[in-house]
This record gives C-alpha cells, structure tokens and sequence, in this order.
C-alpha cells in the first residue's frame, strides 16, 4: 500500500508552516507530490520549497481544489490541495512538454514520452492554455497509445478567469505546456471512470463556419451573437453561462459530446470552445439534468466500485461546471467515493477532462464530466 | 426542511428544563447548523431553477420565432411547389411505399375526375374500377419500390368517358435523405393525339408498302408479258435475216429488228435504274480481259456504225487484266458508244482507254474516252445531262428517241465502281463523254482467244435441256443453241422437265420460271432435291426469265438456280453466261 499524506491550504501564507510541520510529523519519507493550486498562488514559491525538500513535483492550476479524506472535506476556491507520497523513483517518470505547432502532434510528442518511459505505462496529463483543442489534443496522445494504457487528466485552470493557466513540476512552470506524470503501470495499478449527466435541450443549431475550436458561424450568424441572442445573455456572461448551458454535439456517438466556451473575440464575433467542433455538425444547447445528475454519478461510482474495490488513493477531475450546477450539493456527489474506498480523494474543479468511455478504451475528451481514477500499488 | 424546524423548537422547549439544557443546547445548535446548510441548499435550488427557467424561456422564445420563421419558409415552398406541380403540363402524383397516392397534381385530379379526398390514401384499384391494367401497372409500381427500378414510356390504353385513351408514363423512385426509397413519383401525358397520328402513318405506311409491292408485281408481270413478245420479234427476224430476202424485205426487216432491239434497250434501262435506286446492284469484282471486253463491244456496234458511214477507231493502252466489275464497266460503254452512235450523223467515233495512275503496285487508275463528232451539246445544257429522264431538250427525244436514262444509270454505275464521268462538248461540233475507275492490274498470261475456242469445242454436242412454254421461244432459243453445235431437248413445263431430267443427263438446263403445269422454281427445287437424296451430281440449272426484279432472282437463287438469262437474249449474251457458267466452274 502506498504512503500518502493530503494537506490543504487557503492562503499562501500557511504554506511554509503547514509544509514543513507536515514533512516533520509523517512517518515516511515523501519522495513525489501532485498538487492542485488556485493559478492565485505563488507557485514558484511551492515549488522551490518541493525541490529543497527533494520532492518530486506536479500539478497544475484550478477552478477549485478539491481534498476528502478521513478528517477533511475540502472544496475550496483560490487555495491549493497537496498529496504527498512514497513511492520508488523507478516507477513514476515527470516532464513537461512545451506545444507545438499543433494541438494533435503536441498530443502526439506527450503520448510517445508516456510510451517510452516503461514497457508498461499509466498516466495523469495535465495541460495549461485556455483556448487548447482538447480533441486534437487526445487523438494526438490517441494517435501514439494503445488501448491498454490508461491516461486521465485535465484541462488546468484560472479560478474561472479564462485568461492564463498553469502546469508545473518542482522545476519548471508552463502557460502553454503539457505535464504528465507517468507510472510503471506493472507496479501503480490505474482505474477509471467518466460520468456525464448533462441533456441537451431545444432545437438543434448548424456549426455553419468553423476551424478546428473557433467557432466563427452557427446557423450562418456569427457565432458570438447568436449565443448571447439565443442564451439571452450579455458578452460579460461569457463564459461563465456557457459551462451550465454548454453545447452539446447532435450525433449519433455515445456518451454525448459537450463543449465548453473557454473565450471569444468581440470584433470578429468568434467563440473560441474546449474540443473542436467540426463544420456541418449540429449542436444544441445543454443544461445539467437538474439534481438527477447526483443519482447518476452514485450509480455509476457503485459499479465502478463493485468492479474495483480497493484504492490506496483516489483522484478527481470534476467539471467546474458541475461545482456551479450542484452548488453546495456538489459536495454530496464527491463524498461517496472516499467513503466506499476509504481512501483519501484529491482533485479539481477543470475545464476539461480526459476520460473514458469504458474500461480497455482509448480516452476521449470530455467537458461536463466527473472523472475519477483509482491509484493503486500492485506487487509491492 | 419543516421537520427540522419542527424538531428545533421541540428542542427549545426542552432548554426549560433544566436537567437537559446543556444536551439540548448542543443538539439545538447543530440542528440549526443542519439548517443553515439545508437552506443554502434550498436557495441554490431556488436561484438554479429560475437561472434555468430564464435561458430556457429565453431558447424556447427564439427557437419558437426561428420555428415560425421556417414554417413560414417551408409553407412558401410548398406553395411554390404546388404551383410548379399544377403547372406542369402533365399528369404528376406521388404514391408512398404502399402504392397509395399521396399527392397528385390538377391535371392528374382533372383527368381522373376525382378529388384530393376521394384520391389521397387509397390505391389505384379502390379508385380507378374500370381500370383493366392495374395488375401490371401496380406490378411495376413494386419492383419501383423494392428494386429502385426505373420504368420509362410505359404505354397504356385506357377507357375515360367511354372513351379510348393513350397514357404515357414514367416512374422512379423518390428517397429519402438516407437513400431509402419512401415511394414513387409518376409522370403521365395523354398521348392520344400522338397514337393517332402514329397509327395514321403506319396505316399509311403499309399502303404505301402495298402499293409498292403491288407496284414491282405489275412490273414484273408487264416485264414477262413484253420480253415474251418481243423476243420473239427479234428471234424471228433474226432467223429471217439468214433467209433470201429482196431489198425492200431486208430494209423492212431491219427496222422491225431495230424498233424491236429499241423497245427491249427502253424496259431495260427503266428496270435497271429502278434496280440501282433500289440499291439492288451491287458491283462485282472478277478478272477478265480488258481488251477482250471492248473489242466485243466494238463488234457489237460495228454494224450500226458503218451503216451510217461513219469511221471507229480505238487506242487501249492498258493492262490485259483487270479486276473490277465487268458487267458494269460493259453497261457504261455500251451507253456512251451507244450516244455517240445515235448522235453523230457524220465523222467518226473514237474508244480510247488509258492507265493514268499507279497509286501501289497494282492499283491504277483507268480513263475512259468516247469522242464523237456529232451534234454535241450546248453549254446550258451540260449541267443537267447526268440527270435521270433527261435528254437536252425536247426536240432531241422526238428525233433520237431513248428513255433519257443512259447517262443517269452511267453515272451511277461509275460511282459505284469509286470512279467519275464527265463530259466536254462543243455545239454542232461534237463531244468527249469520259469516266475513270479504279482497279487492279492482274498479270495473267492465257491467251483470251483460246476461251472462246475452248467454248465451242465444248459447246459442240454440249446436251441442253430447254424448258419454256412458249413456242416462238423455244424455236428461236432451240436453233441459236443447235447452230452452235448444241443437242437440245425442250420441254414445255417443269412437269415435262423431270420426266426428261430422270431419262436422261443433260449438261445444262435452261429453266424457264413462269409455265403452266409446273413452274421452273419448283421444277428447280425438285431436281436439286432429287439430287441431294441420291447424292447425284449437281446440274447446272439457268434460269432464263423475263422477270428480272431482284425478289424473283432470289426467290430463284433461293430454289437452287445457279444463274440468269434473262429474255430476250442475244446469242453472244448467252454464250458469255454459258462461258461463266460452264468454263469456270
């Protein structure tokens, strides 16, 4: 069973006590951490303290932290969750890639780095840059893996900015990066599972002018003004409205596609979305099915669980839209996980997720979705 | 959330006891905390439905307005295309998988005398009762619908108000987005008009195809009733010329072979240039010689030229073979000297024939010349001189007579053989007819004269049988054969011709068609099959007819002949049938 610590902090001020009394009083000797900060933080300063301490580092920028664990349920807003672990330094591997020219090769060059590190690998990837094609993105790691590979992860956020987000390890930030952290799957077991809840709703919309994630025409309007007439909302609304009211792409693919608005341009009246979405699609909007969407998960979480009993630690990448749709019952759909596993359980609130369809598949990216992933040491 | 409260001020009323108040007080204040996250819950379920119920008006009032805008499209393009369809000057209706009419424009209601109501939903057996062809139409109708069969000019009768109708369709199948085929579109056009018309000029085509046929019946009955006659005339004066005769008796006798040869020339140009525009001729292509063909053909004149003490002379530089179509190139000379004959009065006449070109080895090109010093031709008349029936004037025909076809049929028989004709001519001074044809060099080294001797020899004790009815024919056709050393045997009918055909071999049988008793067809036919069921030698069997329309050479060639004479006929004709009958085979 691994050794793991969770901390939490709320203001950048309680980090050096609160890291260092943490360091002094657990019974083992963390050699790696993740960590989840609000983009509002210092990051260079937790990180120069992880690489002093000898500790490996990564994580990335939020829209919310989230940590559950025996004594705390910590949802919190512009604060930082950390967990620390021991585990040998043979079988976990961290880096960051800048992009390049492309969404799908940067995808491709991440993928090929997860390959290559064991002959059997596992990975989080976490990537930073608000208006990233998070499909061209996965078909890019797609592209390079196998089936067999199980990558989660999430799209970094800005504490709901929609300006700038991070990625990070103990020695290097990025704004426009992809971090990973890859695992001897032979030794750390990874499992997951994606749940959705979201309908669409009202008639459907053609994507009529677009390129790979700009939207420049929907029903030949252009795509900014026709959001803001049909949503009845002003540019100041955006995005915020659309990660409750996301689109919804009307096709015939299972589970349903959703996409985000991550920003738009107010001249040229394009809106900028988290995955691209193809011209002559038809997209409508959506709204979270009201509170039915908690049953889902719990359902879900069940099967998941009845397949996958133990865990020595759990992750979560949460939409930030369910955190604004479930307001204070997001808390009930995140609980019952720690609870089944009994593990301690770390995540974020994203702004987008990379996630599955179903055990043995490749990962799709999702918007809207609750993604949770089961760590587990095998063959210790 | 009014249990909790209920259970809260249970709880306060509890505080007044005084054994309870610190318990209470701890279970009153995490009610109260229950509550405050219990009502933060029921806030945010407020503020999100009424969040969700705004964007949701808001969506629902827009796709309501873009709802109505685009049925309000969608009613003008039906409207157009309602107007469009009962515009179309055709019956149109769409039938669904099921074949029942779904839709179907005015001319369509018009024409059925129903209306939408009593048409929509119902199949064409409910509707259309006296409708007798339904079961195949609709048979169609399926294999449009289960195979995407197309089915075009489907034609039918039908009956509407008691009347006959003819109705034109076309059907195809109608899919939908996906390709399916939900039904099919019919287009349908009352074509009465246009079957009338049809039958109306097929009707008009078969009389006139009547006529026609009627018409080559009457020429080859009046062809046999003149020939008959006429070789008679000629046979008979023909067998008087070899007879005492005083001056007058030959002067008279002359014109009546003379008139006689001219009539048989008139019927045989009308009924050749009847053959060539029916295409009925097609040239030929054997070796002969030449030089051979013209001297015949200069014998052949010889005696009308120097009777009227005008001068032939002749220049061939060409090569003693050749193959083209003789037969032809004979009939083109033959007409050109024969012209030349009857228009010059004084002077001379001169055949010349020349190669001039050799395009390959033994491809050349021959030139014809037949110059005369006759009346010639004015210049306003050379233009139409090949034309059919035309001589250059009037006046010309009453003098020299003719039908006016020699040059016609002259002219067509050089283009036949891929050559020219054409003419140069000087009034009062006299004319050059001319005409070039292609053909083929032949190097060839036997002697002609030895054909003609090689003829008489067999021709000597050569056993004939002559079968023909009439009696002038068999006298004169009997003698021509007897002169020439034949033993001929006549028969009357094609009966007689079998009796005499069993007791005894013949070398050649002269079959005439048209007899009483039995005809030379079936007389042919029997001997040929006689000959096949005894496996005996075949018998050359010509048929020597006055009928000399095509249909009665292939109906002939059809029964087994294996040539024509046609009659009357010359001795010189006859032997040169005999020699390509006889010799070469």
């Amino acid at each position: 069973m691994l050794n793991t610590f969770s901390f939490s902090i709320n203001l950048m001020s309680e980090f050096d006590f609160l890291f260092k009394d943490t360091l002094k009083k657990i019974p083992f000797q963390p050699n790696m951490a993740l960590a989840f900060i609000s983009a509002s933080l210092k990051i260079p300063t937790i990180m120069d303290a992880f690489s002093e301490a000898g500790i490996s580092l990564i994580g990335c920028t939020t829209a919310g932290e989230i940590l559950f664990d025996k004594e705390k349920d910590i949802i919190s807003e512009k604060g930082a969750v950390f967990i620390l672990m021991e585990i040998s330094k043979k079988n976990f591997s961290i880096g960051i890639i800048e992009s390049l020219s492309s969404d799908f090769k940067t995808g491709r060059a991440v993928g090929e780095l997860v390959r290559n590190s064991f002959p059997n690998s596992s990975a989080f990837i976490f990537s930073s840059g608000i208006h990233r094609d998070g499909t061209a993105l996965t078909k890019g790691i797609n592209d390079t893996l196998d089936d067999k590979t199980p990558v989660y992860g999430a799209m970094a956020g800005d504490d709901l900015r929609f300006k700038k987000s991070f990625v990070f390890t103990e020695q290097k930030i990025s704004e426009d990066g992809i971090a990973y952290i890859a695992f001897n799957s032979d030794k750390i077991g990874m499992k997951g599972m994606s749940v959705c809840g979201w309908q669409g709703i009202g008639a459907g919309f053609n994507i009529t002018k677009t390129d790979g994630n700009y939207i420049y025409e929907i029903n030949n309007k252009p795509a900014l003004d026709f959001i803001i007439e049909y949503l009845n909302i002003s540019e100041n609304d955006l995005p915020l409205s659309s990660l409750e009211y996301s689109f919804m792409i009307k096709d015939e693919t299972f589970p349903k596609t959703f996409r985000i608005i991550t920003g738009f341009n107010k001249e040229k009246k394009y809106l900028i979305t988290s995955g691209g979405i193809k011209e002559g699609q038809k997209v409508s909007f959506s709204v979270s099915s009201g509170f039915d969407i908690l049953s889902k998960t719990r359902e879900k979480t069940m099967k998941f669980y009845e397949n996958h009993r133990t865990a020595d630690l759990l992750f979560l990448f949460s939409s930030v839209s369910r955190n604004i749709s479930l307001g204070p019952l997001v808390v009930t759909e995140i609980k019952l996980a720690p609870l089944k596993w009994k593990a301690p359980l770390i995540g974020m609130f994203s702004y987008g997720e990379l996630g599955t369809k179903g055990e043995n598949e490749k990962p799709v990216f999702y918007n809207q979705s609750f993604t949770l992933v089961t760590i587990k040491e095998i063959n210790p | 959330m009014q249990k909790l409260i209920q259970a809260l001020i249970d709880k306060i009323t509890l505080l007044e006891s005084v054994e309870s108040f610190e318990k209470s007080k701890i279970e009153l204040i995490q009610g109260l905390k229950k509550l405050a996250i219990e009502s933060d819950i029921y806030d945010f379920k407020i503020s999100k439905a009424l969040k969700d119920k705004n964007i949701l008006n808001s969506l629902l009032t827009k796709t309501s307005e873009d709802l109505e805008i685009a049925l309000n499209q969608l009613k003008n393009q039906a409207d157009e295309l309602n107007i469009l369809i009962n515009t179309i000057p055709a019956m149109v209706y769409f039938k669904d998988s099921k074949l029942r009419y779904r839709l179907a424009n005015k001319a369509f209601l018009d024409f059925s005398g129903l209306t939408k109501e009593e048409l929509i939903g119902k199949s064409l057996h409910n509707i259309f009762k006296d409708y007798v062809p339904f079961g195949d139409y609709e048979k169609k109708e399926q294999k449009v619908i289960e195979q995407g069969k197309l089915y075009f000019h489907i034609e039918e009768q039908l009956q509407k108000n008691n009347k006959t109708i003819w109705v034109h369709t076309n059907i195809a199948p109608v899919r939908n987005q996906k390709g399916k085929i939900i039904g099919l579109i019919g287009v349908s056009w009352d074509i009465t008009d246009q079957k009338n018309y049809e039958q109306t000029l097929t009707k008009a085509k078969e009389l006139a195809e009547e006529g026609e046929r009627i018409k080559d019946q009457f020429l080859t009955n009046m062809s046999h009733e003149i020939r008959t006659p006429l070789n008679g005339i000629i046979g008979m004066a023909e067998v008087l010329e070899n007879t005492e005769l005083n001056e007058n008796q030959k002067e008279y006798l002359y014109i009546l072979k003379n008139s006689g040869e001219h009539l048989i020339n008139l019927i045989n140009d009308v009924f050749e240039y009847s053959a060539i525009e029916k295409g009925e001729i097609k040239p030929g292509y054997d070796i002969f010689n030449l030089k051979d063909l013209l001297h015949q053909i200069i014998d052949l004149f010889k005696p009308q030229i120097e009777k009227k003490g005008l001068s032939l002379t002749y220049e061939i530089k060409s090569p003693d073979y050749i193959k083209s179509d003789k037969k032809l190139i004979e009939k083109i000379i033959r007409n050109l000297i024969s012209n030349a004959v009857k228009f010059t009065d004084k002077g001379s006449i001169s055949l010349s024939v020349n190669q001039i070109s050799q395009k390959e080895k033994d491809n050349i090109t021959l030139h014809f010349s037949i110059k005369d010093t006759g009346i010639g031709i004015q210049p306003q008349h050379l233009g139409r001189l090949f034309g059919s029936f035309t001589q250059v004037d009037n006046s010309t025909t009453k003098k020299y007579q003719g039908t006016g076809l020699g040059l016609a049929i002259s002219k067509k028989l050089v283009e036949m053989l891929k050559g020219k004709i054409g003419v140069e001519s000087k009034w009062k001074q006299g004319s050059e007819f001319w005409f070039e044809i292609p053909a083929v060099a032949i190097k060839k080294e036997t002697p002609h004269n030895d054909e003609k001797i090689l003829l008489k020899e067999i021709l000597n004790g050569f056993r004939v049988l002559l079968v023909e009815d009439n009696l002038i024919n068999q006298k004169i056709t009997k003698m021509t054969l007897e002169k020439e050393g034949c033993v001929v045997d006549v028969a009357g009918n094609g009966k007689e011709c079998l009796e005499k055909y069993h007791n005894k071999y013949y070398d050649l049988i002269l079959m005439d068609i048209q007899m009483p008793v039995m005809d030379g067809l079936e007389a042919t036919r029997r001997i040929r099959k006689y000959e096949k069921i005894h496996k005996d030698r075949r018998s050359f069997i010509v048929a020597l007819t006055a009928n000399a329309l095509k249909e009665d050479k292939d109906r002939a060639l059809k029964a087994g002949v294996d040539g024509f004479i046609a009659k009357p006929f010359k001795p010189d004709e006859l032997f040169q049938i005999l020699y390509r009958f006889i010799i070469r085979k």
